[in-house]
């Protein structure tokens, strides 16, 4: 902690020290319609031949030498604006509010960004969607999803359709940081995977980090999500809904007090359960299958000076009969976002984030002589302080920090077996997660332009708690023995950790539309999802570093090309990158990960590698757009006690990734979409052997290798329809219908492919594939807007 | 309970999720073929059997190699030899309790298997652990949720209540026969401490519910009336208990949250470390106790409340 002080209080010396006959404009950049915050408008002054962009709550500042200078917004989508201003005495606040362009269709918008920020801007490794086309691209069953989306991009996979989360060049599902409003969201699923969590009426803005991590992202290995909410319209009521084949939802929008404030609150829940209903015999009256979420948000701007958000995600998944299996997240934001002058910007967020499940015996009655109840809960509080000083056209230096507490409760279970009954499971752990960063983004030549900065995290494993002390990995697939057990006292701290994690990133323009950028980052991981199933599990349960574990570190490097073309109508670009992974883990075989106190002793450790190269292009404009990825990647693992010690690929692993993404808007009334994917089949491992004991035909590998075989390809096309009907609903708004058809050459693309015993006779053997979804999906969805 | 929880996963997984299994060829690498011991022996009056085979490629569906010509014997701790024989000559080597020789009984005590097969001598150790009674062996009337294609919807649900032994690490692996005709070789229902796994923290404890009733039939269906119900117990180390669970483990491995296969270790070694020759399978040796019903709609219980 004290490095951070110092880091700190040198940094706030070296503030002081400022010329003043420059003088300051800063400002909110505003969507004119519906007062929401616009991220990334670029801010341009003639004259001076600088520009700026809006920070991610729409804020901006440049500081200029007295004089006057004419300065032009600029944002895909949206009307340009010039204004005139006169820098002569005082420094000026001056909002701006974009309309619309009427003469472009809103709709055919694949990014609301600068036009040649593809080229200009020092983000590499970045990808940004916007929630438009993703509410334009096909969905399974019709309902948009923000997770399945961002598998088209380049480096970016999942290791099968229907599992949970995904996989950014060649990392875990767990090292991702998914942030919602800038708390983390632990599972992001809804049904094990098939759907995700973010309700797409509610969502903004998203941005994909998986390389160049700014310092003032820090705790996962791989990569950044960060989904960022509506603020809700502050001009005048608005209301979203629509009726898909899953979910129905609705969204509501509306000023607080016009234009100074707004909430959105949004909620989304499935209703098969509720058709199926009368269908149910008394057996099954009273299960339970279903899922929803709500999504609230509510800001007020105080003064100029002051704006505040409040929101919250609450989602949950519900099935069972006699006995059930919850789980879902909760997350609560409080930000604060403070200029302290023209020059210094403050956000300031506290948030809450927990996710928790149950499994056990429905029906509550307390002279039931059996029972089962088991709960588990990841629980974190933190406070995350981020500075922007705008010191100068050339430089804008950011710094802040973040703490967090954590509390993890892996699982207790009370069972009662005919009246007796035992709690068991594994207790509580603590941890706290420090962290301080600084960070400058320079501009030294108008080609040169570089980004450099520093981030120090500290952990610390707490009591109250018991250490094990294990005995030594010793080469082999087992578990290890427990030597001895230590126990801690409340807040003493078991085991502690330091890492300095620096970030850097190059921007060389070439020419007006093209640049060379490069990236190194190192990042550090204190908390892992500990998973040793093809898809993650609700089930699965977090865990902090501690004397065992040690954090999971990774560095990166990239090297990219980027080229702009036909008036920045297409942008292109290949990246290449290198990432090192160390203190990967694994697991010993029949591993007990759950309700399991000494679950450390079930764990391996080794270091992971991946590399690749990502072809990116992409039409911004026109009826037509739309992108097209590949990806040539590889990543694999060295585990101590697997495939004899040496490297195999990674479950996750696939060689090549093509992704099409086509947005075809015909007229006013109809436009249509289509996917196509192409993969390498996943690694798969297949035993060589079989020997029959008691009846039971038991796989084994003679090799005892890991990997060493391909599932087949997979290719899927899906296609939709979108019709706006003329005639409106309410006598005011809008509907659309949306049609989508998924998978549609009706392949059968594996999941896994596995051998098993004949379900007939458990001595005979043969080998399986495994589809997850096994034909066309036809949908229909219907949208309403007033 | 567990048929309700599956048939709304059944419901899920088929109607829903649109998944499917299509059997396939796949080309594999050919191994190299091990012995195979297939030892599980108890101290039942009755014919005690060890069976020695070959692995086999892993897609090979005929019937395995016997491994002919090898010399069986279990010892016990007191070096009481007993001697297996291939009556048959198919590899299924057999002792038979009689006169001079009774059950192998000696509870607490460690048993010892010598194998002597083409040239190497492998040898493996087990321990007999004591085994609680069942107390009793209930059912009630039940109905199943959906109808099954074969059968009644209605029937009977039996369960058995017998309690772990004092003291932490007693395992047990259950099997049920049905009119005389045991559940699926690969319905492996295990217990530890009378609960599920190690760390349950069930020691002394009335074997919980799941696994009273684990006994009824494996297929979608319910005992009937005259049916006749046998329940064994059988005790078995914890190095037994973790081969089966790995065991179980292999047998129902599939589908999203399938783990990585692994290899099952052997508890049979080859006395000559450096030899190339590695034996799998398992030697173990357990106490049995046993109990039988007839099932008759009289005699049934309520049914409980859970």
């Amino acid at each position: 902690m004290k490095k951070i002080y110092y880091l700190l209080c040198g940094f706030i010396i070296t503030l002081k020290i400022n010329a003043q006959d420059k003088l300051t404009l800063s400002g909110y950049v505003k969507d004119a319609s519906n007062g929401e915050g616009l991220i990334g408008v670029s801010i341009y002054v003639q004259e001076a031949k600088v520009g700026t962009q809006t920070n991610v709550y729409g804020f901006y500042s440049i500081t200029l030498d007295k004089g006057s200078y004419t300065i032009s917004t600029s944002y895909i989508g949206y009307a340009k604006q010039t204004i005139k201003i006169e820098l002569s005495s005082t420094n000026i606040t001056r909002n701006f509010e974009l309309n619309e362009d009427s003469q472009i269709l809103q709709e055919v918008v694949v990014s609301t960004k600068k036009e040649d920020d593809n080229v200009k801007s020092l983000e590499m490794s970045v990808n940004k969607v916007d929630i438009k086309t993703i509410q334009k691209m096909p969905a399974l069953l019709g309902e948009v999803d923000i997770i399945k989306s961002i598998q088209f991009l380049p480096g970016v996979t999942t290791v099968g359709e229907g599992a949970s989360g995904f996989n950014v060049r060649g990392g875990n599902i767990d090292q991702n940081l998914v942030l919602l409003d800038e708390a983390p969201v632990y599972n992001s699923s809804h049904l094990f995977g098939f759907f995700s969590v973010f309700n797409p009426d509610a969502v903004k803005d998203v941005k994909l980090y998986k390389g160049g991590i700014p310092a003032q992202y820090g705790g996962r290995v791989s990569s950044i999500l960060d989904v960022r909410m509506k603020e809700g319209n502050s001009k005048k009521l608005e209301v979203n809904g629509g009726i898909g084949t899953i979910f129905s939802r609705i969204s509501v929008e509306a000023p607080i007090v016009k234009d100074k404030g707004s909430f959105i609150v949004a909620l989304r829940r499935s209703y098969i359960d509720i058709l199926a209903k009368p269908f149910l015999n008394n057996e099954l009256r009273d299960s339970k299958f279903y899922y929803y979420d709500f999504t609230a948000k509510a800001n007020y701007r105080i003064n100029e000076k002051n704006n505040i958000y409040l929101s919250g995600y609450f989602g949950r998944d519900v099935f069972g009969a006699d006995f059930g299996f919850n789980w879902g997240n909760a997350t609560t934001t409080f930000r604060w976002n403070h200029v302290f002058n023209n020059k210094l910007f403050l956000n300031t967020t506290v948030f809450y984030s927990n996710y928790d499940y149950a499994l056990g015996t429905q029906r509550r009655d307390p002279n039931a002589r059996d029972s089962f109840n088991w709960q588990s809960e990841i629980i974190n509080y933190s406070v995350k302080p981020d500075f922007s000083y705008y010191l100068n056209p050339k430089n804008t230096i950011t710094f802040g920090g973040q703490a967090t507490y954590y509390e993890f409760k892996p699982g207790l279970a009370t069972a009662k077996s005919a009246g007796e009954v035992r709690t068991f499971g594994a207790p509580s752990k603590f941890a706290a997660e420090f962290a301080g960063y600084i960070a400058n983004e320079q501009k030294i030549s108008n080609k040169l332009s570089l980004q450099y900065g520093i981030r120090y995290s500290y952990y610390q494993y707490l009591g109250k708690a018991d250490a094990y002390n294990l005995e030594a990995p010793n080469g082999t697939a087992d578990r290890r023995k427990v030597l001895s057990i230590t126990p801690f006292g409340q807040n003493k701290v078991i085991q502690d950790y330091g890492n300095l994690e620096p970030r850097f990133a190059l921007n060389l323009g070439l020419g007006s539309n093209n640049s060379l950028k490069f990236s190194y980052n190192r990042t550090a991981q204190y908390i892992h999802l500990l998973s040793n199933t093809t898809a993650s599990s609700p089930l699965d349960v977090w865990t902090p570093s501690s004397n065992n574990i040690k954090p999971q570190i990774a560095d990166q490097v990239a090297l990219g090309y980027f080229y702009n073309f036909k008036d920045n109508n297409y942008e292109s670009s290949v990246e290449v990158y290198y990432k090192d992974m160390q203190n990967q883990i694994d697991y010993v075989r029949g591993a007990d990960l759950l309700l399991n106190p000494a679950v450390e002793a079930d764990l391996l450790f080794g270091k992971g590698r991946a590399y690749g190269s990502e072809f990116y292009i992409k039409k911004n404009k026109g009826k037509l757009n739309g992108w097209i990825s590949y990806t040539l990647a590889r990543t694999e693992r060295k585990i101590d006690g697997l495939n004899r010690g040496e490297w195999f690929a990674a479950r996750i692993d696939k060689t090549h990734n093509l992704a099409v993404v086509g947005i075809y808007d015909l007229n006013k009334k109809w436009s249509f979409s289509s996917n196509f994917t192409f993969f390498t089949g996943t690694p798969a491992s297949f035993p060589t052997n079989k020997y029959i004991i008691q009846g039971i035909a038991i796989p084994h590998d003679y090799y005892d290798e890991r990997n060493t075989y391909r599932i087949s390809n997979y290719h899927r096309l899906d296609i939709a329809a979108t019709l706006k009907p003329t005639k409106k609903i309410f006598k005011k708004g809008q509907g659309e219908w949306v049609f989508s058809v998924y998978n549609v050459y009706n392949r059968r693309n594996a999941f896994s492919e596995y051998v098993r015993q004949n379900p007939d006779d458990p001595s005979k053997t043969e080998a399986i594939r495994y589809a997850v979804f096994g034909s066309v999906i036809p949908a229909v969805t219907y949208n309403f807007k007033f | 309970m567990k048929n309700k929880y599956s048939i709304l996963l059944i419901l899920f997984i088929s109607g829903f999720l649109f998944s499917c299994e299509d059997v396939i060829q796949k080309e594999i690498r050919a191994g190299v073929s091990q012995l195979v011991v297939d030892a599980f022996i108890n101290n039942l009056e009755e014919e005690q059997k060890i069976t020695l085979t070959l692995s086999q490629p892993y897609f090979d569906n005929s019937k395995p190699t016997p491994a002919l010509g090898a010399n069986v014997i279990v010892f016990d701790e007191d070096s009481v030899a007993h001697q297996f024989v291939d009556l048959q000559k198919n590899g299924v080597y057999v002792w038979k309790p009689n006169a001079r020789q009774k059950a192998l009984n000696k509870i607490g005590k460690r048993y010892v298997l010598y194998i002597n097969y083409d040239g190497q001598e492998y040898v493996s150790l087990s321990e007999l652990k004591r085994v609680p009674k069942i107390d009793s062996l209930n059912y009630f009337g039940d109905t199943l949720a959906i109808r099954p294609q074969n059968g009644s919807q209605f029937g009977f649900t039996a369960e058995f209540f017998a309690r772990d032994f004092q003291g932490e690490g007693d395992c047990y692996q259950i099997r049920a026969a049905r009119n005389g005709k045991y559940q699926k070789a690969n319905n492996i229902n295990l217990a530890f401490d009378g609960a599920f796994s190690p760390g349950s923290k069930s020691d002394g404890i009335i074997f919980i519910l799941p696994i009273r009733r684990s006994i009824n039939p494996d297929t979608l269906a319910l005992l009937q009336e005259k049916d006749t119900l046998q329940v064994d117990l059988y005790s078995i180390t914890q190095e037994t208990y973790f081969f089966m669970n790995l065991v179980r483990q292999e047998s129902s491995n599939q589908g999203l949250f399938a783990v990585p296969s692994v290899n099952i270790p052997s508890n049979v070694v080859n006395r000559d470390e450096k030899s190339t020759k590695k034996p799998l399978g398992f030697f173990s040796i357990s106490a049995v106790s046993r109990i039988k019903t007839v099932i008759e709609k009289s005699k049934a219980v309520k049914k409980p409340n859970v």
